[in-house]
């Protein structure tokens, strides 16, 4: 794995790595989820409650785990931005971020469409529901920091230092739900004492799981890439712009002469 | 020891001195005591629900909008770069300015909440518990404003984003410091619990903010 990490340090070798596998990851992850999801809503059977509305589970359960993995990658990320100074660290955080608040706010929206039938409410204010908003608002902060700061190492240690404090809400939402008694139901499935969905429920969720984590990890490795092309474009830029100018200077110095 | 003394009475100078700054914190958190009766109406017994938390939002939003010039003036006039040449740890010297801004922006912000507290209809011994969770967990507002100040001292206009980026941490401190003013109220309620969780919030924000700053502004 270290090896492995090393191995696309170097931003060009990384580049081509993700050119070849963004695609084939792409579509395996999109096809993944797509026989996940026909799994669960046309093979598996309805839950004897809930009848119909389990199928929002699907969608709701991995969109909650990839929102907390995706905060724990840039918190990886950060650790990288501090110790190594590496920029790839950066550049995988800030592509990071939207995703991480796309799945957060899919996991909120699904989950309260989820609510309506099953609780009665749309939303409540119950540990889960506002740990899970509070991670939103903080993916939106560091979006907002990080599209307003210049692209330097040093705002790359403001953000991963920001990333970093904000890691402490990651444990409180995976253990809101047992350390108070909240209305979301507590976890289900990663237990010590094994799942307690039905294998019939579970095996296509955790297909659908997988399918969406690799489609994550295709946009990451797109995103990242796009933000290694647009560090070079800019870099460039600098470069024309000085020689533009050194052109420029000794054309002037020719004049005067 | 005697330079960080220096620089609190600075800073509490330059806060009064200012007038302004201490002054419109004051007036901002009555405006927004104003306009919450005007919103739910009039009757007494509504707004006494939710008295604790306007006495709670008020000071929050007060010190988020002020502590955007702890920074900023440091940044322009090259203070900034002399703390960070001075002998002192950076880490001190931050917390001696967000001490100072506690000093001269949130105790004056509390000191009027009882009779702001008393206009919502507010019950005495709620007041004693509403002042004295303000007391004990407004440092935990501050540092963490300070901490979302360091954060974007380079940008222009940063007022905003600083609420963005502090809400997240400060929804414990508003939940514990409403819980702890409701346990004033009934009987069943706890009273001390929260008390000692707002305590430890502040003195965990102020070591945290303190080093985290620095490392940011370094």
């Amino acid at each position: 794995m270290a090896g492995l990490f090393s191995y696309l340090g170097n931003p060009a070798r990384f580049t081509r790595f993700s050119k070849a596998v963004t695609t084939p990851l792409c579509v395996v992850g999109f096809l993944t989820t797509a026989i996940g999801l026909y799994w669960g809503i046309f093979i598996a059977p309805e839950d004897y409650q809930q009848g119909q509305s389990v199928w929002i589970m699907y969608i709701h359960v991995p969109s909650a785990w990839l929102a907390m993995m995706t905060y724990s990658l840039m918190a990886i990320a950060a650790v990288g931005t501090l110790v190594w100074r590496h920029p790839l660290a950066d550049a995988a955080a800030r592509a990071a971020a939207p995703l991480g608040a796309t799945f957060t706010f899919l996991a909120l929206v699904t989950g309260s469409l989820w609510g309506k039938p099953m609780w009665g409410t749309w939303w409540v204010w119950d540990a889960r529901l506002t740990s899970v908003l509070v991670l939103f608002i903080m993916y939106l902060g560091l979006m907002a920091l990080t599209r307003s700061l210049d692209k330097t190492a040093s705002s790359a240690r403001l953000i991963a230092i920001l990333t970093l404090i904000g890691f402490i809400n990651i444990p409180i939402i995976k253990f809101s739900v047992d350390w108070w008694n909240t209305l979301h139901q507590p976890a289900s499935v990663f237990r010590a004492d094994g799942p307690t969905i039905h294998p019939s429920l579970l095996w296509p969720l955790l297909v659908s799981a997988v399918g969406l984590t690799l489609l994550f990890f295709a946009f990451h490795l797109y995103g990242t890439q796009t933000e290694v092309m647009r560090r070079r474009a800019e870099s460039l830029e600098v470069k024309l712009a000085r020689r533009a100018r050194t052109n420029g200077a000794i054309m002037n110095a020719g004049e005067s002469s | 020891m005697t330079a960080l003394w220096a620089l609190f009475r600075r800073e509490l100078s330059l806060a009064f001195g200012r007038g302004a700054s201490v002054g419109l914190g004051l007036v901002f958190y009555l405006c927004l005591v104003i306009l919450f009766p005007f919103g739910v109406g009039p009757n007494i017994n509504q707004l006494s629900l939710i008295s604790p938390a306007i006495i709670w939002a008020g000071p929050l939003l007060s010190i988020l909008l002020g502590v955007e010039k702890l920074f900023q003036p440091d940044m322009d006039d090259g203070s900034l770069d002399l703390y960070r040449l001075s002998a002192q740890p950076l880490e001190m010297i931050i917390f001696t300015k967000a001490a100072a801004f506690w000093t001269a922006a949130a105790l004056p912000l509390i000191a009027v909440s009882p009779l702001f507290a008393m206009m919502l209809g507010m019950e005495g011994a709620v007041i004693m518990g509403c002042l004295l969770g303000l007391f004990i967990g407004s440092p935990a507002l501050v540092f963490f404003g300070t901490l979302c100040a360091a954060l974007t001292v380079k940008l222009k206009r940063s007022g905003v984003l600083i609420v963005v980026l502090a809400v997240p941490f400060l929804v414990p401190v508003l939940i514990f410091g409403v819980t702890a003013s409701r346990g004033f109220a009934s009987a069943t309620d706890p009273v001390a619990a929260p008390l000692y969780i707002l305590a430890a919030l502040s003195i965990f924000s102020a070591i945290l903010c303190s080093f985290a700053g620095a490392r940011i502004l370094k």
